[in-house]
Order: structure tokens, then C-alpha cells, then sequence
């Protein structure tokens, strides 16, 4: 599918700030699956945007506003074709045997221990439990498993948790929106010793909003997705998006991938002039629109 | 009129000063004739003198975890420590050698990691180290230089060889003693320094500014290069203003410094000035905000952005501080024969790896024979001393040990070699070590500084200064 995206960020901060210095992810990648044939990030105050690739290969970018000012807007334009099956199958024959003896294996240290944001904490050992080990045969079938069983365990929630919440937060309160049920399928599988990496990036639900004579562009943040992706060879990188339990789509649109949300957070940064924390008012606005015909 | 060197009695450890028979080595007897020809009371005025203007001039450092970071000044022993010139050219070998392979090791491990692939050093090792940047990853430095200065420790053992015992990748310090030492030793004994003529100290400034120069990105022949200090509460803020001084560079802190466009300006009261190098003494962590500690005030948003697109070059490189991990050191032979092909010249401390269960069970069973090192700190602190611990100490460390076996290696203890030192009743033998400085701009240079340290109390194996040591001017010959 081809889509177009416009992903606007707005920080207004109640007093002057000065030197300011973000970093953003917010290019989707482009790689056998999908690929990002138009990109542009707006800034305002005016800035020169630098952009590198980061060693998960993300595109990164970057720039600094040095003189005052007490509102950042970040516009990111970009349009994209997914390649990927509508309805994709199961990857059989994935085994712990292939998993550890494939090369890749022994420089995955990364993907297999905690991160910032994903511990194994009581809460997720217990939930562990509950999901079960994997057996040594359908490491796949186990992904998708433990992807059903944790989008059956938890509501979404968007009231229950923040952007800073942990996995053992999140089980806790049964409860949180894409970024916690990522995490927690990441922290399942990396417990398990199966290598699992954090996606951020979109996901299209226009289809069904079409179906109820709406317009087919999704207002607000909600395109803004998480998922996980499990390192299953021979495949490679295989994801599973535990909020919609469901495989990923030509629907789905990567942005970038890392060890969790710290990694990849669509802009951060810092500036002078006010305390980090103190009082800026955010507003983000996702607008993802499939092209006509589809 | 007591002469002085009839209080020296030798002990069972090399003793750098004399033989066997206690009759000195041939490097020795300029001294040794000096010492038995001055008088007690004398000397005991020269040492005072000498410890006022060391008091005067400011050469003091701070002590962390004691009572809120007392100054004190480094006890200066008036003794110098004698380097014969076979000796120095070993250990030149020797330390270049280290050098240029684990500055080999960084470039491969933030890029191919073709070490880790080929299973020499086990990637969980280089993954679980603290001082592992994972920001360095794939960056590409102007040179490949990540060690543009390092401090290399060397020990000898009972029959006088030398060990490696540490590499300081990081910031090391201690070469402001060095030239203090050099300053007050000449004009104390003037005569013994004439007869020795050892080899100078004081061009450290020029050779360090010239390896800086060379480190500077491509085409650069004239670089800014700027000394970024955490301020003055951080130990080595003496030193940080000296070598700016000697150097001709500034001294800056990171409120000095802004980054604009992906490039590094220094504010001055003309305006904003471009910087090409800078010579940090700041940590990894305490860098940019932007990327690491973002409550950090002593560094500079924006850096690691600049650094990354080339135009500025840090030294020593983030992320350095990996290939001086205590964890990693037991294969640092392995990486010279990988990289180079060639024998260590100078060999390493057997060393047991905690991680390692078996090793880690012969560990534990010795606590009282070995020493018991902290891989995440320096300076003498962490360190468990076996024959000198209480069972207290050593239940406390099994317990550690076990919690985070990663976190430790152990070491037999090598008996330091010994050298005459003054002590409050006379002169006597006392355990030092020796730290030569490394400069790595376009090639290895290194210059005739080092710096010796002495454990002042008796029978004490601990030279660090945070743990009562002290320092003597050193002196290499030709």
C-alpha cells in the first residue's frame, strides 16, 4: 500500500527558552518491506536539520535553536509504499537448535538482556509463567502465542501509563496503550532468550473507518504504533503487534527499530532557560492517509 | 651526624636501589654516594622546604569519600627513582605496543568487531562493560586514534621484571606531579641532577600539544585546541590549569563551549572562536546531555553530534574507556598477537575472571592470598587487599563477588619492588610503582615522564594517592 503521513509536534513553553537541541525519529525506513520515496522535516523556529544513521540503521535527525524562543514546531512529511502480504503466515520450523547456532546469534547481547524499559522484573517473570516457555520447536507459533496472550491480559488503557512507564508498571496495571504491550512482549521474549527488538513507527486503520462512510484520514496521534519484532531465523526479523494481536501488514509503516521506546522516541531534547520538566505544553497530530485507489 | 643510608635495610622484594648483597646497582651510586655524604638534619630541612613550595604552589588533589573532599598535597618523596636507559628502551617497546593495540581493539569493537566475531574476546565481555559507549558505534574518527593519552601502570615483580598491572585509557593524571617533582628535585640536589643528567620532562606541554595538533581532523595544520575541565572540584583541576598554561591552550568549561550547525565554538569576549580538538577531562557520561546524563552541567549539548560528523575531535575518544575495563585487561596479550602479530614485549599480571564459574570458585576460596579488584572503579577504591583484609572484608566481598561476579577480577599479589624513601625515622625501603605517559597523535611518542609512586606506610602495596601514597620525581637516563 502507499501511504502519506504528516506527523506535526508542537512544544509552546510558557517562558523564553534558549538553546535548544532536539533529536528526532522520525523517517521511516526504508528496507525489503516498505520504502520511504519522499521525506522532508519542517522546523520552525527556522533550523538546519543534520541527519545521520544510527547503528540500528535508523535515519536520524538532529538540530539545535539557539536563540530564544518559547515555541518548537517539528513537521515530519513523509510518503511510503509497504510491500508487505495483507495477510501474512505463520514462519514454521524456527528452532531453538537454529535460533543459537545461527551467526548472528552471539551479537544479539543487546536484544537478549533488560534495557531501560524492559526489565524482568517480578511482575513479568510471573506473567512469564503464565505465558510459558517456549518449546524448542516452533519458536515462531510461541511468538505469536505470547503476542495473543498479552494482548488478551491487558486493556488498552491511554490514561494508565506515560511515556517513562516500565514493563513491570504496565503488568501491574493491566493496562496501557502500544508502547507498553511492545514492551512487554520484548521483555517475554528476551526473558525466553529469544533476541527481540522494540519498533516504533504507524499503523493504518482507515480501512474500517471507510467502511463507516468516514474519511479515510486518522486524526490525532492514534496512526502513532509500537510493536515487536523477534529475531527468528531463518526469516530474520519477524514482528507481532500485541495491541491488535495480529502479524504485521502491508498496513504497518516502520519507523525505526531499537533496544526499546529510549532508542527511538520520536523527538527529545533538551534546551536552556526553564526547568526540563517544567510545564511546556506538548501537542502532537498524526495524520496518515492511504492513497487513492487502494 | 648520622649518614643517612645506614638506616636502609633491604628486604625480600626487588630493591630498585641495590643488589643482592646490598651493594648498590651501578645506576645507583651517583645517589648513594649523595646519601652518605649529606646529614640528617640537613635533609630534614630541604624536606621541608620542598613540601612548602609544593603547599605554595597549589599541587594538591582531592580525595573523594573522605570527609567532604579534603586537599591535600601529594607527599613528595626527595628520593628520585633512577631509570637506566636499557630499561626505559623495554618498556617504550613495551608500552607502544599495548597502545597501539588496544587502540586497535576500540576502532574494531565500535566498528567490525571482527575480535568478537573471530571469538578471541567473548562479545557478552565487551557488551557488559560499563564503559562500553554504545553512542560510538560505528563512528569513524579522524585517524582511527581513540588513545591520544594514556597512563600505562607498570609494577616489577621479585626478581625485577615488569608487569603491566593497569592501562589508563580514560584521564589519566598525574604528570603535573611529574613536572613539579622535576621543578623541585633540580634545584634541591643540583649537583646529583648535573652528574645524572636525566633526560627532560618539562617538553611534556609541547609533545602533548603536538599530538593534539596531529589528532585534529584531516588538512588541519593549525588547530584550536581547548582543555575541557569539569571545573574546580574535580581532583586534577591543578593539573587541568597547568597543562592549559604550558600548552598555550585554554582552559574551558562547558558553559564555554556551544555547539552551532554540528560545530564546536568556544565564547570569547571577541566572539565565538571555531575549536578543531578538544582535550577533555571530563567523563563519558558528564559529555553532552543531549546524549548521555541529561542533568549534566559540565558538558555541552550537541557534542557527540559534532563529534560524530567530524568536526571536532575528542581525546581521548568517547567510549575508550572499554579497553581499559579491569575485565577485559587478561586479554590484552591475546589482542596484540591478533592486531600485531607480535609477543606482548612486557607481560600482563596473571589475572583470574570472576565471570568465569571456576575460576571464580578459586577466587573465592583465596580471598586471604589475592587481591580482589572492582572493574568499575579506579584509584585504589573497591579493592579488597587479602592478606591484610579482616574476615568482615572478605565475607563482604564473597557476597559481591557473587551478586555480580562481572564486576571483579582477582589477582595474585605481586610483591612491588622496593626503593629508599624517606620515613620519618631515616630512610627505607618502600614499594612503588611506575606510570609512563603515552602520547598517540600521528604516531606513538613517548616521552621521559613518568611518574613513580610510593606507598609511604610500611609494608603497604597501595601506591594510589587517594590511599596514602606518594610521589617521586623519576628520572630517566639516555
Amino acid at each position: 500500500m502507499e501511504f502519506t503521513i504528516l506527523h506535526q509536534t508542537t512544544y509552546r513553553y510558557p517562558v523564553k527558552i534558549h538553546e535548544s537541541y532536539t533529536v528526532c525519529h522520525l523517517q521511516p525506513l526504508s528496507d525489503a518491506t516498505q520504502y520511504c520515496t519522499k521525506y522532508e522535516l519542517q522546523i520552525a523556529p527556522r533550523a538546519r536539520v543534520f541527519t545521520y544513521v544510527d547503528r540500528f540503521g535508523n535515519q536520524v535527525q538532529h538540530f539545535g535553536v539557539l536563540p530564544e524562543h518559547d515555541l518548537l514546531s517539528i513537521t515530519a512529511r513523509s510518503s511510503i509504499a509497504t510491500v508487505r502480504p495483507a495477510e501474512p503466515e505463520p514462519n514454521p520450523g524456527v528452532t531453538r537448535e537454529a535460533l543459537v547456532s545461527d551467526p548472528a546469534y552471539a551479537s544479539m547481547y543487546d536484544f537478549l538482556r533488560e534495557s531501560t524499559y524492559v526489565a524482568f522484573g517480578p511482575e513479568l517473570r510471573a506473567l512469564a509463567a503464565i505465558v510459558g516457555a517456549p518449546g524448542g520447536e516452533d519458536l515462531d507459533a510461541w511468538f505469536a502465542h505470547a503476542g495473543h496472550e498479552v494482548h488478551a491480559g491487558f486493556t488498552y488503557d491511554k490514561s494508565a501509563t506515560t511515556v517513562r512507564t516500565t514493563v513491570d508498571e504496565s503488568i501491574r496495571l493491566r493496562g496501557g496503550v502500544c508502547q507498553d504491550f511492545a514492551h512487554i512482549l520484548v521483555a517475554l521474549c528476551r526473558f525466553h532468550a529469544i533476541p527481540a527488538r522494540y519498533v516504533s513507527g504507524y499503523i493504518f486503520s482507515g480501512h474500517d473507518a471507510l467502511r463507516n462512510g468516514q474519511s479515510n484520514a486518522i486524526l490525532g496521534a492514534e496512526a502513532s504504533h509500537a510493536w515487536c519484532e523477534a529475531y527468528l531465523p531463518p526469516y530474520g526479523w519477524v514482528g507481532y503487534d500485541p495491541t491488535n494481536d495480529r502479524r504485521i501488514t502491508d498496513c504497518f509503516v516502520k519507523i525505526a527499530v531499537g533496544r526499546d521506546y529510549r532508542d527511538v522516541s520520536p523527538v527529545r531534547g533538551i534546551y536552556k532557560g526553564a526547568p526540563q520538566s517544567g510545564g511546556s505544553e506538548l501537542s502532537v497530530n498524526v495524520a496518515m492517509e492511504a492513497l487513492a485507489g487502494q | 651526624m648520622q649518614p643517612l643510608l645506614e638506616r636502609y635495610a633491604r628486604v625480600d622484594f626487588y630493591d630498585e636501589f641495590a643488589d643482592g648483597d646490598g651493594v648498590p646497582r651501578s645506576h645507583y651510586v651517583g645517589l648513594a654516594r649523595t646519601l652518605r655524604s649529606i646529614d640528617w638534619s640537613d635533609f630534614q630541612h630541604r624536606v621541608a622546604t620542598v613540601n612548602a613550595v609544593l603547599l605554595q604552589r597549589g599541587v594538591t588533589f582531592t580525595v573523594y569519600a573522605d570527609a567532604r573532599g579534603t586537599e591535600r598535597i601529594l607527599p613528595f618523596d626527595l628520593i628520585p627513582r633512577i631509570v637506566p636507559g636499557d630499561e626505559w628502551s623495554l618498556i617504550k617497546r613495551g608500552i607502544a605496543q599495548r597502545v597501539y593495540a588496544l587502540n586497535a581493539f576500540l576502532a574494531d569493537v565500535y566498528g567490525k568487531q571482527r575480535i568478537l566475531a573471530d571469538g578471541i574476546v567473548p562479545y557478552d565481555l565487551v557488551f557488559s562493560s560499563l564503559f562500553f559507549n554504545r553512542e560510538m558505534i560505528g563512528f569513524k574518527l579522524p585517524h582511527d586514534i581513540y588513545i591520544h593519552v594514556s597512563g600505562v601502570d607498570l609494577i616489577r615483580g621479585r626478581d625485577g621484571t615488569y608487569y603491566v598491572l593497569e592501562d589508563n585509557l580514560r584521564t589519566p593524571s598525574g604528570i603535573s606531579y611529574v613536572l613539579e617533582n622535576r621543578d623541585v628535585l633540580k634545584r634541591s640536589f643540583p649537583r646529583l641532577f648535573e652528574h645524572y643528567q636525566p633526560l627532560p620532562v618539562d617538553d611534556y606541554p609541547f609533545r602533548l600539544r603536538r599530538a593534539l595538533t596531529n589528532a585534529a581532523p584531516f588538512g588541519n595544520v593549525e588547530p584550536t585546541i581547548v582543555l575541557l575541565t569539569p571545573g574546580i572540584y574535580n581532583s586534577a583541576y591543578f593539573e587541568h590549569t597547568m597543562l592549559a598554561r604550558r600548552m598555550g591552550c585554554e582552559l574551558v568549561e562547558g558553559h564555554d563551549l556551544i555547539v552551532r550547525d554540528n560545530i564546536v565554538y568556544m565564547k570569547t569576549t571577541k566572539g565565538t572562536q571555531r575549536v578543531d580538538v578538544i582535550y577533555r577531562r571530563i567523563d563519558d557520561d558528564y559529555l553532552d546531555p543531549l546524549y548521555f546524563k541529561a542533568d549534566s552541567s559540565l558538558g555541552v549539548a550537541g557534542l557527540m553530534d559534532a563529534y560524530r560528523a567530524g568536526n571536532v575531535v575528542l581525546a581521548n575518544a568517547v567510549g575508550s574507556g572499554v579497553a581499559d575495563d579491569k575485565a577485559v585487561y587478561p586479554y590484552v596479550p591475546a589482542m596484540i598477537k591478533y592486531y600485531l602479530g607480535e609477543d606482548p614485549v612486557l607481560p600482563n599480571v596473571p589475572t583470574f575472571d570472576c565471570n568465569d564459574e571456576l575460576q571464580r570458585r578459586h577466587v573465592l576460596g583465596h580471598l586471604d592470598e589475592l587481591v580482589v579488584k572492582n572493574t568499575n572503579q579506579s584509584g585504589g577504591y573497591g579493592m579488597l587487599m587479602g592478606p591484610s583484609s579482616t574476615r568482615l572484608d572478605r565475607e563482604k566481598f564473597k557476597l559481591a563477588i557473587e551478586a555480580n561476579p562481572r564486576e571483579f577480577i582477582a589477582q595474585p599479589i605481586i610483591p612491588l619492588s622496593c626503593h629508599p624513601t624517606i620515613v620519618g625515622e631515616g630512610i627505607a625501603p618502600r614499594h612503588i610503582d611506575l606510570r609512563p605517559f603515552v602520547l598517540y597523535g600521528a604516531e606513538i611518542d613517548v616521552p621521559a615522564c613518568a611518574l613513580t609512586r610510593v606507598a609511604l606506610q610500611d609494608g603497604s602495596l597501595v601506591v594510589n594517592s587517594s590511599q596514602g601514597g606518594g610521589s617521586k620525581d623519576t628520572w630517566v637516563l639516555d
